[in-house]
């Protein structure tokens, strides 16, 4: 069994200060103790196993459900080995706007352990939520889940995985979005032996959006994929991938991304961009963009770039004396500005910018 | 001489470690469900290399 270690260093963890709603995990399993009261306004959370113990509830429908329509075309095993096994998790279901994030925070005690989580959360009609997660989870952690954003309904989703450097983590999102419903993700990711983020999202209402958004600072030994997969089918949806990794020293980063669009999904606009900054010549950065449209009036895009840090950029900062190690760490800051962009709450954004500017002051070589 | 015997199927071994957590009716339903789905991905998902868990 691989031991993963906590990566200790004296900065806070991520979203410390901001008020909102804890729900904490230990080694995967849920801590009432170390958690906040579940009663909020708006919000209806429990347990997993607590659910599942009853008869009848609103979880049963969706529970696995989504993950069963994301195994095509592409299979995704580990999502199906965790809806059968999963051993803890939140359901979750919001009935109006809530007005604090809600904060999944997951710690990591035992250094061999392994964790398997399953969160199904429904938003209805109208309300909206935002979701964070941050902290080492386990180990070897599997995660999936499920989100069913109905009509009008807003989700919005700010991770940040990193502090565990052995971690091996294999998380999945699946996602239905309902008739002008809207759906963001954003993923900040450093550290971490392997981790692979898989993020499969249905468009199914008329003027839905999602966008899709990472980025991700690897050293050493560090494998990170990220795999998208969108289906566009209805009618003037807007979906957006934005992926941005900073590599070096042997770092390798994945990006695989798809845009469906369905015959009938008129009017799709959809966008995919993956890029990366190799700051050596032994970092790899693989991508594998990927469209397949079936229907005639749409606008989609995709790009993808892996370069080095421009050495005349590098050259005008430091001739206004711009120390070169500050230099290099604002241009790797302006790279990943794309992809930060895209989360919508200023607050939370700045404290993803302060979580990068830390791991870039605390590795530069 | 080759050896004839049948050997057990390391998915099936695998996923024989792991505990399924005990949940109601539906819960049961959707687990089984899940699981059906995974040995239907066949054995070539090789999840028989997976180490058993710990907990």
């Amino acid at each position: 069994m691989v031991p993963a270690a906590v990566f200790q260093n004296d900065e806070e963890p991520p979203f410390e200060g901001l008020n909102r709603l804890k729900l904490v995990f230990v080694d995967g399993v849920f801590d009432a103790g170390a958690s906040d009261d579940l009663a909020e306004t708006g919000l209806e959370i429990e347990r997993l196993e607590t659910a599942m113990a009853q008869d009848i509830h609103w979880a049963k429908d969706l529970y696995g459900a989504l993950e069963t329509n994301g195994q095509t075309p592409v299979a995704r095993p580990l999502a199906a080995l965790n809806s059968a096994y999963a051993s803890d998790g939140i359901v979750l279901r919001v009935t109006a706007p809530v007005a604090r994030p809600i904060s999944l925070i997951y710690r990591h005690e035992n250094p061999t352990s392994d964790a398997i989580l399953h969160h199904v959360i429904k938003v209805e009609t109208g309300a909206s939520v935002t979701v964070l997660e941050n902290g080492p989870a386990a180990a070897r952690l599997n995660k999936v889940m499920e989100v069913d954003v109905a009509d009008g309904a807003a989700f919005h989703h700010v991770r940040a995985q990193g502090r565990d450097h052995q971690r091996r983590a294999a998380t999945h999102i699946f996602a239905r979005l309902g008739t002008e419903s809207r759906f963001k993700s954003f993923t900040m990711t450093v550290n971490g032996v392997l981790t692979r983020n898989e993020c499969v999202i249905e468009l199914l209402g008329d003027d839905a959006q999602a966008h899709v958004a990472g980025a991700a600072l690897g050293d050493g030994e560090f494998h990170h994929d990220d795999t998208v997969f969108i289906t566009h089918d209805a009618v003037n949806c807007e979906s957006r991938q934005v992926f941005k990794k900073v590599l070096r020293n042997g770092a390798t980063g994945v990006f695989q991304g798809k845009i469906l669009v369905k015959p009938g999904a008129q009017k799709t606009d959809g966008y995919q961009i993956s890029q990366s900054l190799l700051l050596d010549d032994d970092s790899n950065f693989l991508a594998k963009p990927e469209l397949e449209i079936y229907a005639d009036d749409v606008a989609c895009s995709h790009g993808s770039t892996s370069g080095a840090i421009d050495e005349e950029a590098l050259f005008y900062l430091r001739s206004r004396g711009v120390p070169m190690a500050d230099a290099q760490d604002l241009l790797v800051l302006a790279f990943l500005a794309e992809a930060v962009d895209e989360i919508e709450d200023e607050e939370l954004r700045a404290h993803v910018s302060t979580r990068l500017s830390g791991w870039l002051e605390r590795h530069r070589s | 001489m080759a050896d004839l015997a049948v050997k057990p199927d390391p998915t099936e071994t695998r996923l024989a470690a792991l505990d399924m957590p005990s949940c109601g009716a539906w819960g049961r339903a959707v687990r089984e469900a899940a699981l059906a789905r995974l040995r239907a991905m066949g054995r070539a998902t090789n999840i028989g290399n997976i180490p058993a868990p710990t907990r």
